[in-house]
């Protein structure tokens, strides 16, 4: 095909003769990556299917996701052993163990669903479905394999082959030959402490030693957890369970107030910086796709059986 | 005097895309693109490099998935159609251009289709696995396997799936290659600890993970990422370098931004009048990438404001840069064996597309670069992790921390809202899976039949590809469509033969769209 000296191309001495200007089709493609409709929407599959079912996958040090089933014919078959009275005081939830510490948390569910948790790194979960009941404890029903969070940072362990022994100057040498220089600087926990906020490694020191919460470090906590724990304070309920709740609360807290310190999220090379969506993207975050509002609940008894 | 050791690992990929039900499909130019601009390119790299007598080792990843579609008469017969089309388009580009500053470009890129064309039709026969097996039987390419069709293993429901995976990947490179496999590039190096029982169940020596893996992993590495570790199962983990990333991959700093480089966002597809560019196109019209580009990155310009494409120039600026990646692996090296007691590993992994395909001048710049190390130094040696464990066989053990080579260093790029809703249906299709093997051992006729095909709907609704191609918001319909297909096929299946009601000629239509892995034995999952 012989083509003319007009060309279509606009940055030299050659005349533009396409129907579109350049720009314009450029500018088009770029908005529009895909401009072809799809109509295929791909064949169709269940809704759901009618197995009572639980699992829990990884998805970051922070977060597990988690999404069960369980037949309607589940729940009818154990409220039955019951008395009604005692079977309408049960419901479903989420039973949430910290296998370090055995910390237990429960969330309200419904029968089926899904759910993303706020979790800890380096730390061992064991996720269940079952009933709760004010009158009767907790059921279980379903049980998900044990989760474990990556650690998301260096290992305490030092190898004991004296080959393999690596620690000190040593260690942060090679962190930072390896691209891992934000790491060096954070070997030893002072230096952790020294990176948080004032406010937080101070409330941090005070729960790490046994020791009570002052009302002025209670005061530098955010709203939502400060009105909790003066409640509970106020209730007379001791120290020990406003430890145990600042506990629960860590990880809630330490978003909040890292996220007020400049830089850390914002900056991606700041030497602590903290990717945002570690700090949110759980279900607390979320609108709870129920009929109920949701809220956190958190046993303040140890349930026994 | 050798101070250590630089492996180059390319990773080529692409998930399984075939619709004979359709003339021509979009999503299968995926596969031309990367035959022309990538995967050719490197043959013809390779093989004048061993002609030269240049010495070399690389690694090669070719996926399962992509040595199947490789291998399928329908898409090279496609493809043989798709190069044709291009060299004739250049031709006439030749004389469009003449007298013009495009003209030097349209001669390379025609130069190249036609020594493309012949490649592939006269020397290959359409099978450009030949090629890189040749390759590997010389001594100069160490290919490794990967998962069956790149499917996220830690989100899998259960080992017994997991093992499949790696199992049905490593027949299939036996298939191709003629051997079993070494190593495997675990798909997105997803590695969580366990994973590592199931390489060595499968007779697997190596794998390579992201640099945090074994960095974070317990004990602290003593090497740091500049050796293997040997996981608790005795298969050796390599890590990424840091380093060698950033100079290529970075969108800030890597070289492919350079401003003598060729734009890739400037396409004849796009920039041609529409009559003179239709024949050219798919019979929709829709105007797309041709793989012909006329402009240069010229810098932090608007599209428009593209300077021609000056060969000469880019080839210049590409042995400039092949010389500054081996000034920075000398002065790494050096540092290195000082600090970590014994020659160094260098591992740098990169997606193979990235030569050719996204970056034109990247198969130039691994000419030069080999051919440097090769003629003028001889401190750094172009390894395999092969060759690595066999001069050094004793390692640090270590379990390396959970990790992928995602976005964020973990899990969230495939599960995460916008693909979670995939998961439920994954896993009850892994489930019945497992179930069909238990219960039909050792069958045969139409059973078998419609066992193996069960098989390869859940091994093709596992390719992680689709909650990737979802989470990046690239070609979301197709992807989604992809998944449901499967996930039907299967289901449908399954109901099928439980029910011993199957329907021979639907299986016979679901066998002839979704032909991979004409081996599959369903029996692995039992």
């Amino acid at each position: 095909m012989v083509m003319s000296q007009s060309s279509f191309f606009p940055s030299h001495q050659l005349e533009i003769v396409s129907e579109t200007p350049i720009a314009e089709l450029i500018e088009e493609r770029i908005t529009k990556p895909s401009q072809e409709i799809f109509i295929d929407k791909g064949l169709e599959i269940p809704d759901s299917y009618d197995v009572d079912t639980i699992r829990a996958m990884l998805q970051d040090p922070f977060h597990i996701w988690v999404y069960w089933n369980v037949r309607p014919q589940v729940f009818d078959k154990l409220k039955a052993v019951f008395p009604q009275h005692i079977a309408e005081s049960f419901s479903p939830v989420l039973k949430v163990t910290e296998l370090t510490f055995n910390d237990v948390k429960f969330i309200n569910i419904l029968e089926s669903g899904d759910y993303w948790l706020s979790v800890l790194p380096d730390k061992h979960y064991h996720i269940e479905v079952g009933m709760l009941s004010s009158e009767r404890g907790y059921i279980r029903l379903l049980e998900a394999d044990e989760i474990t969070t990556p650690r998301g940072t260096i290992s305490k362990n030092i190898d004991p082959e004296p080959e393999y022994k690596i620690v000190g100057q040593d260690f942060a040498d090679n962190l930072r030959a390896s691209g891992f220089a934000a790491f060096a600087g954070m070997l030893g926990p002072e230096r952790v402490m020294n990176a948080l906020p004032e406010n937080v490694s101070s409330i941090l020191s005070t729960v790490s030693s046994g020791e009570s919460l002052q009302d002025d470090q209670i005061d530098n906590l955010p709203p939502r957890i400060r009105a909790l724990l003066k409640e509970l304070q106020e209730r007379g309920e001791g120290g020990d369970l406003t430890l145990l709740a600042f506990l629960y609360l860590i990880p809630e807290y330490l978003r909040e107030a890292v996220a007020e310190v400049e830089g850390l999220f914002a900056d991606a090379l700041h030497p602590h910086h903290v990717a945002p969506r570690y700090m949110v993207g759980s279900s607390e975050h979320r609108p709870y796709p129920s009929r109920n509002p949701w809220l956190p609940s958190m046993t303040n008894k140890t349930i026994s059986f | 005097m050798e101070a250590g050791y630089l492996a180059l690992i390319l990773h080529a990929h692409l998930p399984f895309v075939r619709h004979p039900e359709y003339p021509e499909f979009l999503e299968e130019d995926w596969l031309y693109e990367a035959i022309t601009e990538t995967y050719i390119p490197l043959l013809f790299l390779f093989e004048n490099l061993v002609k030269e007598g240049v010495k070399f080792r690389v690694t090669m990843t070719l996926t399962p998935s992509l040595c199947e579609m490789l291998a399928d008469p329908l898409l090279q017969s496609r493809y043989s159609e798709r190069i044709a089309k291009l060299v004739k388009l250049t031709t006439s580009e030749l004389e469009r251009t003449k007298d013009t500053p495009y003209f030097e470009a349209a001669k390379l890129h025609h130069e190249h289709f036609v020594a493309a064309q012949k490649l592939f039709n006269e020397k290959y026969h359409g099978n450009l696995i030949a090629g890189f097996r040749n390759l590997q039987d010389e001594g100069v390419l160490e290919i490794i396997t990967c998962a069956a069709t790149h499917g996220f293993l830690p989100l899998m429901s259960n080992d017994a799936v997991r093992r499949a995976q790696i199992h049905i990947g490593c027949r299939n490179y036996a298939k191709h290659f003629g051997r079993w496999p070494r190593g495997i590039w675990l798909p997105e190096c997803a590695y969580q600890p366990g994973v590592d029982k199931l390489l060595a169940e499968a007779g697997l020596k190596f794998f390579i993970v992201d640099s945090h893996s074994i960095m974070f992993g317990d004990p602290r590495p003593r090497r740091g990422i500049f050796a293997p570790v040997l996981t608790p199962s005795g298969v050796a983990a390599f890590a990424r370098d840091v380093e060698t990333s950033e100079q290529v991959w970075s969108a800030d700093i890597g070289y492919p931004g350079h401003p003598n480089y060729r734009e890739f966002y400037r396409d004849l597809g796009w920039d041609a009048q529409e009559e003179y560019i239709k024949p050219f196109l798919h019979s929709d019209g829709k105007r797309r990438n041709l793989g012909i580009k006329y402009f240069r990155v010229t810098g932090k310009v608007e599209l428009h404001e593209k300077q021609p494409y000056v060969p000469d120039w880019a080839r210049e600026t590409t042995i400039n840069h092949a010389n500054h990646f081996i000034l920075s692996r000398l002065a790494q090296v050096r540092q290195l064996k000082q600090m970590i007691g014994r020659n160094p590993i260098v591992v740098s992994p990169y997606d193979a597309e990235l030569f050719g395909h996204w970056w034109f001048e990247g198969p130039q710049f691994l000419s030069f670069l080999i051919k440097k190390i090769h003629y003028e130094q001889n401190e750094i040696t172009l390894i395999t992790p092969s060759d690595y464990l066999e001069m050094y066989s004793e390692n640090q053990q270590q379990t390396p921390s959970a990790s992928t080579w995602g976005a964020e260093g973990y899990n969230r790029v495939w599960v995460n809202t916008a693909t979670s809703w995939i998961y439920p249906h994954q896993h009850m299709a892994e489930k019945r899976m497992i179930e069909l093997a238990q219960r039909y051992p050792n069958a045969t006729g139409l059973y078998l039949r419609a066992l193996k095909q069960a098989a390869r709907e859940l091994v093709l609704a596992q390719s992680s590809d689709w909650a990737f191609i979802i989470t990046t918001a690239t070609m979301v319909p197709y992807a989604i469509k992809r998944f449901k297909d499967h996930i039907h096929r299967f289901t449908r299946l399954y109901q099928d033969i439980i029910s011993d009601r199957i329907d021979e000629a639907l299986l016979s239509e679901i066998e002839s769209k979704d032909n991979i892995f004409s081996e599959i034995d369903y029996q692995i999952y039992h």
